[in-house]
Formats: C-alpha cells, sequence, structure tokens
C-alpha cells in the first residue's frame, strides 16, 4: 500500500516535470545560445547592479555568504553596462539578458506565481532575499526613482539608468519612502 | 534477542527523543549519516520488519527526496545543467541527498520507535501525569487497527449474507457504503463502553495504584547518563559552531577539528548505542549457550 | 606688466600661427604621403607593406583599389604583383556573373583598369573570361559598354572617368566601337552647367564633379577643335573647344573655394573636394598652391586639406557628422579620405618632379623631350605681347615637333595660341608644316620577372592542407611563375600551385555555397523548426571540414551553431520527455497491476474460505 502511494506519488512528479518541460541543457549550450550579440543601436539603457547596503549591515548577513565572492568588497556587483533596449523590453528582460549575458547568477519568481503579478526578483549573485535581515531584498531604481511597478512591468525609454540595489531595511538604506507603507500587504 | 526492548520506557523514550531531535534540526552531512547508519543497524539487528519488501519503499523513496529538492531550489555556485532554463546545481543535489539522508533516517527511527514503544510502555509514561490524555492516546493507537479489524469482519458477514457480492462497481460502493455506516455506529459505541468500563474501574481516581513490569534499574540509569551526555556533547558542539554546514551558495569545506571530530563520534557513538547493546546481548547469548 | 604678457602671447599665437602656415605651404608632400601610408599600413594590422593579404580581400572595390593607384603614383615600393594576382582574379570571377563588374556602374571598369595599371598589369589584357578570351577592360568597360549599357547610365561620372581610363594610356579606339573618344568628350561637354561647372544631379557646380571633368578634359586642352553640341540643361546649341569649357569650370572651381582654402560638396565642407580640385589643377599644369585664383583669405588648397590632416596621419572626411553617411566619423581618419589625399598628393608630388600626371601612365617622357618642352614652356611664358612673327612661328614649330599625344604636356599653350591668332599665323599649316621630332616610345616594355628563391620557398612552404588564407599568396605566385622565364623545376612548380589553386578555389566554391545556404534557408534565423535541424545539422558538418580561416569566412556561423544546439535541446528534451512518459506509463502499469494482483488473491482467499465451509454443509 505504502509502495503504491508512493508509486502514485512519483507518477505525479514525472508528469509535473514532463508538463514543465524538459528541455535540458549544458552550461556551455545554455549560455551559448542565450547570449545576445549587442549590436551598437541607437537604443540603449545603462543598467548596474550594486549591494552597497549589505556592506554597511555586514553582522546581519548569512555566515555561509560572508565571502568576497558573493559581496564584493566595492559593492558593485555589475558596473554600469550599456545594453541595447529593444521594443517592449521591461526592466526584467534587461536585468535577465544583463545578468545572462555577465553570467551573474540570478534567481526569479514569475509573474504567474506570486500575487503582484509581476515577475520577483529572489536573488542576484547569491544574495537573496532575507539573506542580510528581514527587512532585504532586491529593489530597482530608474533615473535615480523606485517605480511603483513590478519590474516587469515598467518600460524604460532610451537612455534610462537602471540601478539594482540592495535592501537591508525595506528600501529606508537606499532612499526609498514608498514600500514601508506596503509593509501590511 | 531483543535486548533494547528490556529497557525502561522511561529511559528509550529520553533516547529516542534526543536522537531524533538531532536528526531532525542539525544538518551536518556527518551527522545525518550516522543518523541513518545508526537507524539501519538497529531495524537489521533487531530483525524487525521484512528487509526486502522495505528496502523496496525506502530505496525509491530517497531517490524522488533527493530528485525533487534540485528541481526546485536553483540556488548554489555550480550547475550542471540547464532545466528549461533554470540551473540544477550542485550544491541543490547534494542537499536533496542529505535530505533524503535525513527523511529516511527519521523514518526509520520512528519506525524503531513505534517498534520498542508499545502501547503499554507509553501508558506506563504517561499514566501517571496525564490519565486522561494516555488513555486518549492508547484508544487512539488502538483503534486504527481495531476498526480495520471490526471492518473485515462486517464486511465478510454481509457478504456472508449474500449482499453485495457482484463484481459491479455500484454494488461494491453501496456494500462499502453500508459497512462504513455500521461502523461509525459501532465505533462510537465501541469508545463510549470503554470509557464506561474505564471509569467504572475508578481510572484516573486519585491514589490509585497501577501495576507496571518496569523498573528503572542500574542499567537503565547509566544508559540514560549516557544518552544525556553525549546529547549535550552535540548540542553543545553545536552551539559553538563546530559543526557549522553550508550548503548554498557554495557548500563549506568540511572542516575536521578535534571539537568537530569530538562531536561526531559523540553522535555516533549515541546512534549505535541500540545496535551496541544488542551485539553485546547476542554475544552474551552465544557465550551462554556455547557454555551449554 | 600686464601688456608684456598679452605681448608674449601674441607673439606665440602669431608664432604658432606661421609654424602652421609654414607647414601647410611648403610642408613635405612626401611627409604627409608617408602618414597616409603608416596610418592605413596600420589600420589593415600590417606591420610592413600596406598592401598585405586582410588589404587584399577588398581589392576589386572602392576601399581596395585607390591606395595602389596613390601609391604607385607616388613610387612606393609595396605588393603590387599580389594586388594584380588578386584584383586579376577577381575579375575573372565577377566576369563570370550575368552584369560582369557591374550592370550599372561603368566606373567599376574604369577604377580596376586605372588600377591594374598602377600595379603593372594591363587592363587590356587580365585574365581571362569563360570562353578563355583574354578580358579587355578598356574595351569592355569604356568604347565598347554602349554595346551592353550605356557609358552615362550611373550620370556623367561614368562618361568621365571612362574618358580618365581610355586616355591613361591613350588608347586607342578602333573604327568599329560603338563610342568614338569625341562622342565621349562631346558628351561631358554637353552636361557642362551654366555655372561653368558639372554636376552629378542639379543646376549647380558640384566641386566633385567639376575637378573630375576637368581631370579628363585635361589633355585636350591644347586641342583647336570646335565641338558642337546641345547643352542638356538648357538645350542650348553650343560649338566650343575643350579649352573654353575647361576654362569656365577652373573659373567656376575658383568661386566654389572657401575662405579656409577647402570646399563645399552636397552641403559639408570635406577633404575629398580639396583633392580632386589639386587633381585636376595638376592635369592642367596649374600650381594648386601658387595660383592666385585658388588662394582665398591666404589660404591655399594645401591649408584647405591639412585643415583635415589627423593625428594618427591619415585624414578624416569632414568635422561636420552626416546621417546619410555614418561610416564616416567626424573624429576618425576616414579610408576615402586618406586614399584621395594620397594620390592628391601624387599629382602634386609629380607635377613638381615634371613627371606625368596622376591619370598618364604612359611610360615618363624621355629627358630630351623634358627638356624641350621645359624650354620651349619657358620661351612662351616669356613671350611678350609684341613678339615678331618670326619668333611665334619658330616657337609654333618647336611645339609642332612634339608627337600630337605629348603636346598636352606644354601647359601654356594656349597663349602662345592667342598670339599667334592676333597675328593671323596659320597654326594649321605651321602644323602640316612641321616634322615630328621628338617621338616617344610608349610601349610599355614587357616584364618578366624572375621566380626567385624567396618565391620557391613560399610555394615550398605551402601547408598540406590548404585554407582561404593562402589565396592571395598562391594566386600571386602563380601569377608570377606564369610570367617568370623558364627554370629547371618551373613544370614542377607549376604542377602544385596550379593544384593549390584548384583546392583553394574548391574551398573558396565551399565556403560561398554554405554561405548562399545559410542565407537560403536559415536567415534570420527565427522560427526554427525540428524540420531544419538536418539541414543545419548539414552545414556545421560542412563547416567543421573546413579550416578555422575559412570558418570565419562562414556568415553567421555563430548563428548556425546557435540554432543546431537549439534544435538538439529541442529534440533531447522531446526524447527526454518521451522516456519519462514511459516511465511513468510503465510504474502506473505496474501499480495498477499490483493493485489487481493484491485483490485476486484476496478474492482467492475468499473462495477458498467458502470452499471450506461448502464442504462443512
Amino acid at each position: 500500500m505504502k509502495k503504491d502511494i508512493l508509486a502514485i506519488f512519483a507518477i505525479v512528479l514525472i508528469i509535473a516535470v514532463i508538463i514543465n518541460g524538459t528541455e535540458i541543457q549544458s552550461v556551455e549550450e545554455y549560455y551559448l545560445t542565450h547570449i545576445d550579440d549587442i549590436t551598437p543601436e541607437s537604443e540603449t539603457v545603462t543598467i548596474s547592479i550594486r549591494c552597497d547596503a549589505v556592506l554597511d549591515n555586514y553582522d546581519d548577513l548569512d555566515e555561509n555568504l560572508r565571502s568576497e565572492e558573493f559581496v564584493p568588497p566595492d559593492g558593485e556587483i555589475l558596473p554600469p553596462t550599456e545594453y541595447v533596449l529593444r521594443d517592449g523590453d521591461s526592466v526584467f528582460d534587461i536585468l535577465d539578458r544583463a545578468v545572462r549575458h555577465d553570467r551573474i547568477q540570478m534567481e526569479y519568481q514569475g509573474a504567474d506565481k506570486n500575487k503582484f503579478g509581476s515577475v520577483y526578483i529572489q536573488g542576484i549573485n547569491y544574495l537573496y532575499e532575507f539573506s542580510c535581515g528581514p527587512l532585504s531584498g532586491w529593489l530597482y531604481k530608474v533615473n535615480g526613482q523606485f517605480p511603483n511597478y513590478g519590474c516587469s512591468e515598467y518600460e524604460p525609454k532610451d537612455g534610462d539608468v537602471i540601478e539594482w540595489v540592495y535592501t537591508c531595511d525595506l528600501g529606508k538604506d537606499a532612499g526609498c519612502g514608498w514600500l514601508q507603507g506596503r509593509q501590511g500587504e | 534477542m531483543k535486548a533494547f526492548d528490556e529497557i525502561d520506557p522511561v529511559a528509550a523514550a529520553v533516547y529516542f527523543v534526543s536522537v531524533m531531535l538531532v536528526g531532525m534540526f542539525i544538518s551536518a552531512p556527518m551527522i545525518q549519516l550516522f543518523s541513518l547508519l545508526g537507524a539501519a543497524a538497529f531495524c537489521l539487528i533487531g530483525g524487525r520488519g521484512e528487509i526486502k519488501s522495505d528496502l523496496g519503499f525506502y530505496i525509491p523513496m530517497f531517490i524522488m527526496i533527493a530528485l525533487i529538492n534540485p528541481l526546485f531550489s536553483h540556488n548554489g555556485v555550480t550547475p550542471l545543467f540547464f532545466l528549461n532554463g533554470n540551473p540544477v546545481t550542485l550544491e541543490a543535489v547534494i542537499y536533496g541527498i542529505v535530505l533524503a539522508v535525513m527523511m529516511t533516517g527519521i523514518l526509520l527511527w520512528c519506525r524503531n520507535f513505534t517498534k520498542v514503544m508499545t502501547s503499554d510502555k507509553l501508558l506506563y509514561i504517561m499514566g501517571r501525569a496525564v490519565p486522561a490524555l494516555s488513555l486518549t492516546v492508547s484508544m487512539a493507537l488502538r483503534f486504527v487497527p481495531m476498526f480495520k479489524r471490526q471492518m473485515k469482519k462486517v464486511s465478510a458477514a454481509q457478504k456472508g449474507m449474500g449482499l453485495y457480492s457482484s463484481k459491479s462497481y455500484t454494488d461494491r460502493i453501496r456494500g462499502a457504503l453500508r459497512v462504513f455506516a455500521a461502523m461509525v455506529s459501532w465505533s462510537l459505541e465501541n469508545a463510549m463502553e470503554t470509557s464506561c468500563a474505564m471509569k467504572a474501574r475508578g481510572y484516573g481516581l486519585k491514589g490509585r495504584t497501577n501495576f507496571a513490569i518496569f523498573r528503572f534499574t542500574l542499567r537503565d540509569c547509566i544508559f540514560t547518563v549516557t544518552t544525556l551526555l553525549l546529547l549535550a556533547a552535540v548540542i553543545g558542539g553545536y552551539a559553538l559552531g563546530y559543526i557549522d554546514f553550508y550548503y548554498y551558495p557554495r557548500i563549506s569545506a568540511a572542516d575536521i577539528n578535534a571539537g568537530s571530530a569530538a562531536v561526531y563520534v559523540s553522535f555516533a557513538v549515541m546512534a549505535f548505542l541500540p545496535f551496541m547493546i544488542e551485539v553485546k546481548e547476542a554475544l552474551k547469548w552465544k557465550y551462554f549457550v556455547s557454555k551449554i | 606688466m600686464f601688456k608684456k604678457l598679452i605681448a608674449a602671447a601674441l607673439a606665440a599665437l602669431f608664432a604658432a600661427q606661421v609654424a602652421i602656415s609654414a607647414y601647410a605651404y611648403d610642408g613635405d608632400i612626401m611627409t604627409i604621403a608617408d602618414g597616409i601610408v603608416a596610418w592605413k599600413t596600420a589600420d589593415n594590422g600590417s606591420e610592413d607593406m600596406l598592401i598585405n593579404d586582410s588589404f587584399l580581400e577588398q581589392a576589386g572595390s572602392t576601399a581596395g583599389d585607390w591606395y595602389p593607384i596613390g601609391l604607385s603614383r607616388l613610387g612606393y615600393e609595396d605588393n603590387y604583383g599580389g594586388y594584380l594576382a588578386v584584383v586579376t582574379d577577381c575579375v575573372e570571377e565577377r566576369y563570370a556573373q550575368p552584369g560582369k563588374l557591374s550592370a550599372a556602374k561603368a566606373t567599376e571598369w574604369h577604377r580596376i583598369s586605372l588600377s591594374v595599371l598602377a600595379a603593372g598589369g594591363d587592363p587590356t589584357c587580365l585574365g581571362e573570361d569563360e570562353n578563355g578570351e583574354p578580358i579587355d577592360l578598356i574595351r569592355d568597360g569604356v568604347y565598347d559598354r554602349g554595346k551592353t549599357a550605356p557609358l552615362g547610365r550611373q550620370g556623367i561620372n561614368g562618361w568621365i572617368w571612362g574618358l580618365i581610363a581610355l586616355d591613361s594610356l591613350r588608347y586607342e579606339v578602333p573604327e568599329d566601337a560603338f563610342y568614338q573618344r569625341d562622342d565621349i568628350i562631346t558628351e561631358i561637354l554637353s552636361r557642362q552647367l551654366a555655372d561653368g561647372g558639372f554636376a552629378l544631379t542639379g543646376d549647380t557646380a558640384d566641386p566633385d564633379m567639376t575637378a573630375m571633368a576637368v581631370q579628363a578634359l585635361a589633355p585636350y586642352y591644347n586641342s583647336e577643335k570646335v565641338y558642337g553640341y546641345s547643352l542638356s540643361q538648357s538645350g542650348e546649341e553650343k560649338r566650343c573647344t575643350v579649352r573654353e569649357c575647361v576654362d569656365k569650370a577652373v573659373e567656376c572651381l575658383s568661386q566654389l573655394q572657401l575662405g579656409t582654402g577647402d570646399l563645399m560638396s552636397w552641403g559639408t565642407e570635406n577633404s575629398e573636394s580639396v583633392c580632386q580640385v589639386i587633381v585636376a589643377l595638376c592635369c592642367l599644369g596649374i600650381d594648386p598652391f601658387s595660383d592666385e585664383r585658388f588662394i582665398k583669405n591666404g589660404n591655399t588648397l594645401m591649408d584647405g586639406l591639412m585643415k583635415y590632416h589627423m593625428e594618427d596621419g591619415g585624414f578624416v572626411h569632414s568635422f561636420v557628422y552626416d546621417p546619410q553617411n555614418p561610416q564616416a566619423q567626424p573624429d576618425v581618419s576616414n579610408t576615402m579620405s586618406g586614399e584621395q589625399a594620397l594620390y592628391a598628393l601624387a599629382a602634386v608630388y609629380r607635377q613638381k618632379n615634371s613627371m606625368r600626371t596622376l591619370y598618364d601612365f604612359r611610360p615618363e617622357q624621355s629627358e630630351e623631350l623634358k627638356s624641350h618642352i621645359k624650354t620651349l614652356s619657358e620661351n612662351i611664358e616669356d613671350l611678350s605681347e609684341n613678339a615678331g612673327e618670326k619668333e611665334i612661328i619658330s616657337l609654333l614649330e618647336d611645339y609642332f615637333s612634339i608627337e600630337p599625344d605629348e603636346r598636352s604636356y606644354v601647359y601654356n599653350y594656349a597663349k602662345l595660341y592667342d598670339l599667334a591668332k592676333d597675328k593671323g599665323i596659320d597654326t594649321d599649316g605651321a602644323e602640316k608644316s612641321t616634322e615630328i621630332i621628338f617621338a616617344q616610345d610608349n610601349t610599355p616594355s614587357a616584364q618578366s620577372e624572375e621566380f626567385t628563391e624567396e618565391d620557391k620557398a613560399k610555394a615550398d612552404s605551402l601547408p598540406q592542407q590548404l585554407t582561404g588564407e593562402y589565396y592571395v599568396s598562391v594566386t600571386s605566385l602563380l601569377d608570377k611563375l606564369e610570367n617568370s622565364p623558364d627554370f629547371e623545376g618551373k613544370e614542377k612548380y607549376l604542377e602544385k600551385l596550379k593544384k593549390a589553386r584548384e583546392e583553394i578555389s574548391r574551398i573558396r566554391a565551399e565556403v560561398e555555397s554554405i554561405n548562399n545556404e545559410i542565407t537560403d534557408k536559415l536567415y534570420p534565423f527565427e522560427d526554427m523548426g525540428l524540420s531544419d535541424r538536418k539541414t543545419v545539422e548539414n552545414i556545421v558538418k560542412r563547416c567543421e571540414k573546413l579550416s578555422d580561416y575559412d570558418r570565419g569566412q562562414i556568415k553567421r556561423y555563430e548563428d548556425v551553431i546557435k540554432t543546431q544546439t537549439k534544435l538538439d535541446n529541442r529534440l533531447r528534451g522531446i526524447i527526454i520527455g518521451c522516456c519519462l512518459g514511459a516511465a511513468a506509463a510503465a510504474l502506473a502499469v505496474a501499480t495498477i497491476f499490483r493493485i489487481r494482483k493484491r485483490r485476486a488473491r484476496a478474492e482467492n482467499e475468499m473462495e477458498q474460505l467458502a470452499a471450506m465451509y461448502k464442504d462443512e454443509e
């Protein structure tokens, strides 16, 4: 009986995997097929990823992340880099391209899997939400402002400057005010 | 042969709780390995259960748990390959294996626990302190096998009467419903009867004495003290960070020093205690037999 | 104190200005040319010769043909043999195509003719076409061009460059040719605009086109022939000599020169227009840096040109960014500007050294002829208004004693002619009565270079596995070998090189066919399905057989690899999915089987039980 339940569970798991897709790629193949050539076109945006807040709150950081590998000493994970802006690109698309191009780890929750209906960035370069205290996570700025949109909703314009910053205090340390009000959500 | 059965229930309970506590909350790979091996060795030497059939369950379960983790956790610095654009990392695979070891180990310990801690032993432990609860617990524990037995009886009786014995599905379902209805009223009645009977016997009254076959001997005392000392050593070592171990994002290097080695040895001794007791008894038995 | 400071600053400023102008006026032409050559050499990624393999990839195109002309006319040593071999092969290849060199642009023939001449080749006998006939660029591109397409299909520059090419060696036009020389001259003259200039389109003179027209007409400046034509702009009937038209055009160019010494074409001040004007003036024997018509605000054409000189030695197209010409950046040395500056400098250099004009590729004049022309020119220059009839006739005789084709080098003949006309002297009669003394042997010496030990070593060092990289060296070696005098083992080398050449041709054809297949079947690499997998795999297999160099020639090879990986992944995904599905199905079957078996066993037991009770009954 136990074995039957186990077998049924295994069947369900296999079917779930099949439905989700079974495209398996080696690491080289993945990067080969996901690197986009950056051609000099007119429309570009600049994107950078920084985690300065972690350096200020190093004591809160998970012990396993206390290494220069995960938190660069200058807080710069991706220096400001120019990327081609394509039609209909959202901030998330740009980030996705940038991290793939520079082989930076990134994990996100798809738009269909959370209540905001937008992609939620869980972790970049192994720095995950809550990795540095209970109020920590990733935020983004466009031209110095924190847009009140999910990153897959916001479509930047030519010449915009996107900054991804890590906060340890719900955005307060990064200069973002509105997020505290949403704490209850 | 079953030396561990002879150990005082309190000592055994303290032991199981300690081992399971460590096994559940400390995820260092060596601890998990010892936990699993200790439980498995105890199972084997006790000759408890049908080993072959059990392997058929535990091995697939082990593999499944080990596989599920990397499917959902994409953290880790060493991608092995990419599944639908998500990395399957070495760290996640290893953590999955450790998780599987932990689950299997805990399951085996639970098995051992139920085999050793029979309901009379449980009642013995809790009867004095919380009689009502212990009664409920023992009844509940008894209830399931009894219910199964009674259900078989009822359905056999129904079939014996020639009701719903055809092979059609509707018939079968109607038969099952009928049996179920009978079972509900029976179980309620049975519970009432039992509690009335217990009450009539003065269960739970003050000054009531109860007989128990168990005695807390010196041996039990030594066993309990040893268990607690080892537990203290393991928890102390854990609190001091001797056996800190991280899986994400990069697996921390196994740091073997005097402290961690002491912790591992302590836990290994702890996990293999029942096994050693059984072996000792078996050797003693053989020795006696050879003397005859 | 303060005044002193200002004075010092002003002095420094003046000194600087003087220094700049001094450089621009007298700057050694060869120094500037050296700078261009050094810049372009570095730009090609070469260390010694400008014409290296990477440059030769462009042989037969605008970017690849003008540098050899500039280099050769300035007397630089370079890899002309290699250039000639590659351009010959390129022309042969293009002749196999329907439009030959180009369906519309006759200037392709003209430019290549000039560059072949510069490299020491013969444009009338350049390789073989498909029928094994020698290719004659002058015939196909100039006088018989009309048999396939009008010479002027692309505009006036077709006529201009056709004439320049035709006069490069003063080629004779056969009587049955489609165009006679005068037809071409008339066509050019008829396109002169009211302001004296010429333009590709529109009613206002374009300095480049005007200068080019002057370059083409310059050899006929001394001709007294009157051409009758109707202006294409106004339809007005005209009868003019070339001299009258050229004078108007030069006047027009002078008008177009800006205060800074340079000119403006298509609304942009640029370096190329200055170059063209310099070449035009040199063709007429006018010193472009001292003629007062071309000094504006004290700025000469040289000042105008040096405005565009960059620090790296090259020249920039313009300091104004032109969105329609995105390749010419306003702050980077430009290939086209460099090549035009180079041959403009060549024109000046040749003028200063009394050599033939830039586009006159005939062998240099004999010293005798040179000194004769020099004396004659000086005498004409010294001629006063009231010179006696006898003096003029003697000078005319001196002039007519020169072979007609060389007379254009007497740049101030017009003055003599005018005086003679004033005096009522019959110039035609003078010509008829004068015997030509100064004839020039212009048959090019048949050159046959030796196949040196170095070349042999080169041929020997060719690897077993040939790649397209060796195309240039094999082609040039083979060419040299075929033209070299016989030596022992020539046959062996000939066979080896021919084989190598065949192999390389095969590789190049393969590369091209792969490229074609990619463009036909895969481009733009979207919506690739599993049905394309075979094609992609096939292409990759073929590419893998090629050497690294040849694979580099495959366009978008990376995309092909990407596509292959993607398709492989998709197929693998499907296979894995199927395997998993099969496993799930097997598991399900096993589970159902187990449940059935258990149930059967239970039933069996029941029946046994029933059977037991049956007995009791």
